[in-house]
């Protein structure tokens, strides 16, 4: 285990370089002078030579290469061009509702998706399976945001049960957070159980053609037993995985969704610093996240090699 | 090669493709889903309508409003597709005859149902039309982006699953493209760029490369060692003829499986990206950038969001069924089982 731990941490060095790299080229391959870019039409030449030297913009590349990676080593991410708040803060103040949707979401998409997966093995190829899968197939197709949309439509707007935009703090209370977080759930949830119904069929299908599922089955034991306890305790492996290669589209979603519901997330952020072409904000909540997004899929392959030693062993 | 031999060839290949298309009803699904959404996003211009506001009110209103204000009664030309006389004409929104004579202007407007099927936007923009027109961009977008992606994918991911000492180099660099969030490098990229047509295309194609070389390149690492490019080898080929007359033919059926995904893909990332903003003006329609136009209003006309984004799941749709119907038939070894 040892061996496998250090060359999967070992591993993602590079990964990391190489994503440290790209953040850092994004400010330079602006069409144009970037701080001329960001200081707006208004901006007089020293402003613009003021920001250009704030930004270290006017020295060597390799030089400025270099503070970055000094800079991102520390943990400093730069700040704002727009209200000069520092990027870090700005993005730890907006976790809450961001991973509050997506730890909610997440959980949402596995309770949904992994027993109609296991529900469209066990009764492969009949109406019920049919159903399922068209369902899998669908959520693969609709946008998020447009679900959200829908969802809006119908549960606040027709039916007034949730509210349609806004978050509630968690210290506000228990269910006025779940009220407002519940619909951005929904929309996110949905298309992510679609890949985790697609993933748990397909590996239940697999083991349920096991010689020791014959077995079980042959000396009279449950159907349920069987499923759970023999079946699932083998395809819950590749699952794990699901949730790893979910996370991209859980950002994709929590980005557009929190446009959608006026959530002032993580997701928000970007798209406003999009909007006023803040840089150091773009650059900071793609770092930051993109980082995490690699920490958790190398926790998720450690829990891989924990739980399954012949990958440990490869 | 005859003439005769060829005909036979192409006949023998329809055959194939019937057989496949029978065998796979999902595929066949796809294909017409696909075929129609295509035909009605090329034809918009046929069965749009046009988007004179004059066409909104009957002849008898136009008439009388003329009258009111002491002008020369104007003809206003309101059948669908002024620019091309088809010989099918569908009767589209805002055609005169869809309108009761002896209605007022007021109790019109209000039945906007009548002359706008989808209904109109927030400036009055019929959302049928633009949906239809909107169609042409995104698709535009996705088969751009689909086409670029497999031939740089192609070219980078064929020498670099030949070559073992290239292979370590690239894929460290493909690792860390990958490491990101597609979406979110895509949003980075356009708003550093800026947001044009142009820019969303690079955006996807920058995005969407790394994937595709991990597919091509493992297809190649096993190739690599089979018999047959061994004898190649053996018999004193050089590196490009191998990799061009022995491997590349067998990764076309991957690459076109990826293709199909990334022109999924891109649909729906250009849709997102456009929702945001952050993709193409909204000068152009597209179906992306309909819907974020939209975004404000869309608690209290929820149409204008509804049907650009029903047409991106339909179109996403009929294309992931035509490409899981195409790696079922492409490689059976691939084959879904159940």
């Amino acid at each position: 285990m040892g061996r496998y731990l250090a060359q999967r941490i070992l591993s993602i060095i590079p990964v990391f370089l190489i994503v440290a790299i790209t953040v850092f080229m994004l400010m330079h391959i602006t069409p144009g002078d970037p701080a001329l870019l960001m200081a707006g039409d208004e901006a007089t030449p020293a402003e613009i030579e003021a920001l250009r030297a704030d930004l270290g913009l006017n020295k060597p590349i390799h030089l400025q290469l270099l503070y970055y990676f000094k800079d991102i080593s520390q943990g400093k991410l730069g700040h704002s061009i727009f209200n000069k708040h520092d990027v870090r803060s700005l993005i730890v103040k907006r976790l809450e509702p961001t991973l509050s949707i997506a730890l909610l979401a997440q959980s949402l998409a596995i309770i949904i998706g992994i027993p109609l997966g296991i529900l469209a093995a066990w009764k492969a190829n009949s109406l019920t399976d049919r159903l399922i899968m068209i369902f899998a197939v669908a959520g693969f197709a609709i946008p998020s945001f447009w679900l959200g949309y829908n969802l809006i439509w119908l549960f606040a707007v027709k039916l007034g049960w949730f509210p349609a935009i806004g978050y509630n703090s968690i210290a506000d209370g228990i269910l006025p957070w779940l009220r407002s977080i519940t619909l951005p759930c929904l929309s996110i949830g949905t298309i992510g159980a679609a890949l985790v119904v697609r993933m748990t069929r397909s590996s239940m299908l697999e083991i349920l053609r096991e010689d020791y599922i014959r077995t079980a089955r042959a000396k009279g034991l449950g159907e349920f037993p069987v499923l759970i306890r023999h079946a699932f305790k083998n395809a819950g492996l590749p699952v794990i995985t699901v949730i790893g290669l979910g996370i991209a589209g859980l950002v994709t979603g929590l980005v557009v969704t929190e446009a959608v519901f006026a959530i002032p997330g993580v997701g928000r952020l970007m798209v406003n610093g999009v909007a006023r072409r803040d840089f150091p904000i773009i650059q900071g909540v793609v770092l930051a996240t993109t980082i995490s997004y690699v920490l958790i899929n190398l926790l998720i392959d450690l829990s891989y090699g924990y739980l399954d030693p012949k990958i440990r062993y490869k | 090669m005859t003439e005769p031999q060829s005909y036979s060839r192409i006949r023998e290949n329809l055959k194939t493709t019937k057989r496949v298309l029978k065998s796979n009803p999902n595929l066949m699904l796809g294909v017409i889903l696909g075929i129609f959404l295509l035909t009605i996003s090329l034809g918009a211009g046929i069965l749009d309508k046009p988007n004179d506001p004059e066409c909104d009110k009957s002849s008898a209103a136009r008439k009388a409003a003329a009258i009111a204000k002491g002008a020369p009664i104007v003809t206003v030309d309101c059948s669908p597709g002024i620019y091309i006389k088809p010989f099918i004409r569908l009767n589209p929104p805002g055609y005169p005859n869809n309108v009761k004579l002896g209605t007022t202007i007021e109790a019109e407007s209000n039945k906007t149902h009548i002359n706008h099927w989808f209904g109109t936007d927030l400036m009055g923009r019929d959302v049928y039309s633009r949906t239809l027109h909107g169609g042409r961009l995104s698709l535009a977008v996705a088969a751009l982006v689909s086409v670029l992606v497999m031939v740089s994918a192609a070219v980078i991911g064929i020498p670099t699953g030949y070559f073992k000492r290239v292979d370590n180099v690239v894929m460290r660099f493909m690792d860390g493209l990958m490491a990101f969030p597609s979406f979110l490098l895509a949003i980075a990229l356009v708003a550093i760029l800026g947001p044009s047509f142009q820019n969303v295309v690079i955006a996807l194609w920058i995005t969407g490369i790394p994937g595709v070389v991990r597919v091509i390149r493992s297809c190649v690492l096993t190739l690599r060692e089979s018999q047959y490019v061994e004898a190649a080898r053996a018999i004193g080929a050089q590196p490009a003829r191998i990799l061009f007359v022995h491997i590349f033919p067998q990764t076309i059926a991957p690459i076109v499986v990826a293709g199909t995904y990334i022109f999924a893909n891109s649909i729906l990332t250009e849709a997102g990206l456009s929702f945001l903003g952050t993709g193409i003006p909204p000068t152009t329609p597209s179906w992306g950038n309909q819907m974020g136009e939209s975004r404000i209003y869309a608690s209290i006309s929820a149409w204008t969001i509804f049907f650009p984004g029903l047409m991106v799941a339909l179109m996403v749709l009929a294309v992931n069924l035509v490409g899981d119907g195409l790696r079922d038939a492409l490689d059976p070894k691939l084959r879904r089982r159940g």
